[in-house]
């Protein structure tokens, strides 16, 4: 089933400022965090438990530092 | 059709912000689905996924085994195909059956990256990076193209 709101989730993504969850996977949906946790399968559950029915866009928000992958 | 995504604006150290090429994509396998970002990175010869999203799409241990060789060292890998789903608004692409490599290592720089092999096979990619922006446009070529020959 399609996410409805990935468009604009995304949109929101792009300049969010998640400085606060830094190492932790956050679950983003309606242009805001409905969850966050260290580990994504818990942050899964969470999301099952506290919003049924959600697809949310997830991610792990990364340290502060330049990468070379 | 092209499908065009903001680059995505993130914190460094200093109060300085870097601009990373992320798009949203949805991996599925069976009727397990995540919706992630991805960094695309030419760079990479492969596309791979973290142990953390392998795990939540139910992928077991068991793919067909590999390494991979980076910036950090050689790390083990596993390979699964997934269906992968890119889309905005009204266009929305399809790549069944996408190889990936799993990372068995427990700290990946990303967890989710989108290589050449096999995913810039399937487009054309533009890398704006004064606009901060990236396009992909669905390869007229498809996947006919490995970066990847049998010497003559």
């Amino acid at each position: 089933m399609p996410n409805p709101t990935l468009d604009s989730d995304f949109e929101w993504y792009t300049s969010a400022d998640l400085g606060k969850y830094i190492g932790k996977w956050v679950a983003i949906s309606n242009r805001r965090v409905i969850a966050s946790n260290q580990k994504l399968k818990h942050l899964m559950e969470n999301v099952e438990r506290e919003h049924p029915g959600i697809r949310p866009l997830v991610t792990r928000v990364p340290e502060k530092v330049l990468k070379a992958i | 059709m092209s499908i065009s995504f903001s680059y995505r604006k993130e914190g460094l150290h200093g109060n300085r912000v870097i601009y990373r090429p992320k798009i949203p994509v949805t991996f599925r396998k069976y009727k397990k689905e995540v919706s992630l970002i991805a960094i695309i990175d030419s760079g990479s010869d492969a596309t791979i996924l973290s142990k953390e999203v392998a795990e939540q799409l139910g992928l077991a241990i068991g793919g067909k085994k590999g390494t991979l060789e980076g910036i950090g060292g050689v790390v083990e890998t596993v390979e699964f195909p997934v269906n992968l789903v890119i889309s905005k608004k009204r266009v929305k692409e399809h790549i069944p059956q996408m190889p990936v490599k799993v990372l068995l290592s427990d700290s990946p720089v990303e967890d989710a990256i989108l290589g050449r092999i096999p995913f810039f096979s399937n487009f054309d990619i533009t890398f704006k990076e004064n606009a901060r922006k990236i396009v992909l446009n669905k390869s007229v070529h498809g996947r006919g193209r490995s970066p990847i020959e049998i010497a003559a």
